[in-house]
This record gives structure tokens, sequence and C-alpha cells, in this order.
């Protein structure tokens, strides 16, 4: 007599990581891990600009692991790495600083940037980005303080993209693929469209990297 | 390549979005290259870097082992200190304490396995296991 096979039982719900694993994971950190946490991390701080109010990539970084260890965000150790879990984590913060800074950008804690922007009006008084801070909306004056804080960030960021592009005027490959990216390219088509070796595009992505780097740092003034 | 214009914000951010995308999934060898061409000492970070880490993990544990601490203490301040409405006389104290006891049956074990008899019991014992029984609302309406 065939005898009913037993019903498989339910899976397993995952659990995120203990702390006990979390310290383990840390401890065994290889060095690709370790670079890999501390240039996505630089990258993210070059990314949000003046969002990262002064906070660098190590910040960024301890930030990541206190939500991790918080439970805020949970790393289920048979789904990814604890890298990609750190750098997941990096990301998302980097974003909520951004949206953060985008949301608040008349709060003191940016002062120190939007200060430029303080000046004098026709009848001699002084006007400040934060003038009339908790007023619902903006008034004619504090839009057009807005909109030159506005300004003000797209040049900075012109000069950037224009230094970058000078660093690497006599570097075709780089030129090639600086433009695609900016242009919204991704690597594969760009590589597609001009022909462009895998060892080639890989040590013309190190040198852009490296490139770039050194004139963020610039800006940053580190 | 020629797309719609784009400002130089937006250039700069899709520039750095797809780098970062290329940090996150270039091969490893290719990282440490990286870090050599920039001048740093690969080994070196990976030390560093593992001793921040722990060293915030490690901060982070005794600061919920404190607060744990201080959870504690707080509960048993609020046991010691707390106002209970309970009888009078020892004699009314021992009566409730049996009638929680005959309500949720299942604790009796747990007393008795501590203290042999229910009947050795002090008033003293009964006091503060009635306040434990009202902290968890386990005592009977009727006193």
């Amino acid at each position: 007599m065939k005898t009913k096979p037993k019903p498989s039982p339910a899976p397993r719900k995952p659990e995120p990581a203990t702390p006990g694993e979390i310290q383990q994971a840390i401890e065994a950190l290889t060095l690709e891990d370790t670079e890999r946490i501390e240039q996505s991390a630089r990258n993210r701080i070059y990314r949000i600009g003046r969002a990262a109010n002064r906070r660098d990539a190590k910040e960024l970084i301890g930030e990541a692991l206190m939500r991790i260890l918080d439970r805020k965000r949970h790393w289920y150790k048979d789904r990814i790495s604890f890298t990609k879990c750190v750098i997941g984590t990096i990301w998302s913060i980097a974003s909520e600083w951004a949206g953060y800074r985008e949301r608040n950008k008349d709060l003191p804690e940016y002062a120190s940037l939007e200060s430029e922007l303080t000046r004098t009006d026709e009848e001699g008084k002084i006007v400040s980005p934060f003038d009339g801070l908790a007023a619902p909306a903006l008034n004619p004056e504090q839009a057009l303080i807005q909109a030159e804080v506005s300004a003000e960030h797209e040049a900075q960021n012109k000069a950037l993209v224009e230094e970058i592009e000078a660093a690497f005027a006599d570097d075709e490959k780089a030129g090639i693929l600086i433009m695609g990216f900016q242009d919204g390219m991704d690597g594969p088509s760009i590589r597609a469209e001009f022909e462009m070796p895998e060892k080639e595009f890989r040590t013309t992505m190190r040198r852009i990297q490296r490139g770039v780097k050194k004139i963020m740092e610039q800006r940053n003034g580190r | 390549m020629a797309g719609k214009e784009r400002s130089h914000t937006e250039r700069l951010e899709k520039l750095l979005d797809y780098l970062g995308d290329y940090i996150r999934s270039a091969p490893g060898d290719e990282l440490i290259e990286t870090a050599r061409e920039e001048g740093r000492d690969p080994g070196e970070g990976n030390t560093r870097l593992k001793g921040f880490l722990l060293n915030v993990f490690k901060s982070h544990q005794q600061k919920t082992l404190a607060e744990a601490k201080e959870g504690y203490k707080r509960e048993l301040a609020s046991i010691s200190e707390g106002h209970f409405d309970l009888p009078k006389t020892a004699e009314g104290r021992r009566r409730l304490f049996m009638a929680a006891l005959a309500q949720a049956g299942q604790l009796q074990p747990a007393f008795t396995l501590q203290h042999r008899e229910l009947s050795e019991f002090s008033d003293e014992d009964i006091e503060s296991n009635l306040k434990k029984l009202a902290q968890l609302g386990l005592l009977p309406e009727e006193k």
C-alpha cells in the first residue's frame, strides 16, 4: 500500500543575522570587500555633495553598520553577502541625506555654503537665505534666493563637469565613456557602439575613477 | 550619443552613479588595482576599516547592554516602589495569593518548586510575589 507522501515542511522564515554573525562577517571582510565598501561610500559622498553636510565616507559607513545593528536594515545572510548589504545601506542613507537636504535647503546646518548668498538689499538691510524660515510658503524674495542657491549649485557642478572633461581632454577613450555616461548610456552600450574591448574598458574606468576622485577631493578640500 | 539637453548637475550625477554601479559590480582585483593606482595600500585599508567597524560594533553592544541594564533597574524599581492595592492584612494577602494561583494554576509548580510548600511562604514572600503578579496583570479582580 502506497503511503501518502508527507507534506514538506513550510520553508523557514528567514531571520536577520544576529549581532554575533555580524561581528564574524566584519572579521571576515577581505581586501576586496573593504575596498568595495570604502570606494562605494566615497562615491556616494561625492554624489550627494553638500547634502553630506561635512560627513565623510567613514561616517557614512559607520552609520550603515549602526542601522544594520539597530535592525533598521536587515542583513539576511543566506540571501546576500554582508558587503552587498552594507553597500546597499550606504546608497540608501546617502539618498536619504540628499532627500533631506532637498526638503530643507534653508536649514542652518547648510549655512556655510548658502551664507555666501547673504546680501544687502536696496535699503541697506541684510537679506539672509534663512529669513522667514518658518513661513509656510516662499515669498518672492525667498523664492529668488532659493533660485540663486539652485543656480549656484548648477554653476558649481558646471565647473566640476568642465574640470573633469578637461582632465580627460587628451584621453579619447575616457572622453567617450564620460560623455556616454553623462548622456545616460551604460557601459555595455558604449563598449558595443565604440567596439571597445573589455580590458580597455576596465583600465579606462579605473583612470576615470582616479581622475574624478582627485577632482572631487579637491572640491571637498581633502 | 546626442540626447536631450541635460543640466550639468544631471550630467555629474549620471557620471557618479555610473562609477558607483561600476564599483558595486567590478571584479575585486580591479578595486585593489584602483587602490594601488591611487597610492593606497589595500592591506592597510582593510585593517583600518575592519578596526573601525569593530569599534562601531563594540560601542553599539555596550550601548545596548547599558540600555538593557537601565531597563532592568527601572523594572525592579517599579516593582519595589509600585503602589499596589493589596489587602491590608497578612491573612488577606495570603487569600489573594492563593486565589491568584488557583486562577492561573499553571503558575503553581513554579512557586512550589522554588519554595517547596506554599504554606511555608512568609508574608514578605507573598507580598513580593503579589507585586510581581500584579505587574503581570495576573491578580484576580476580587480581593
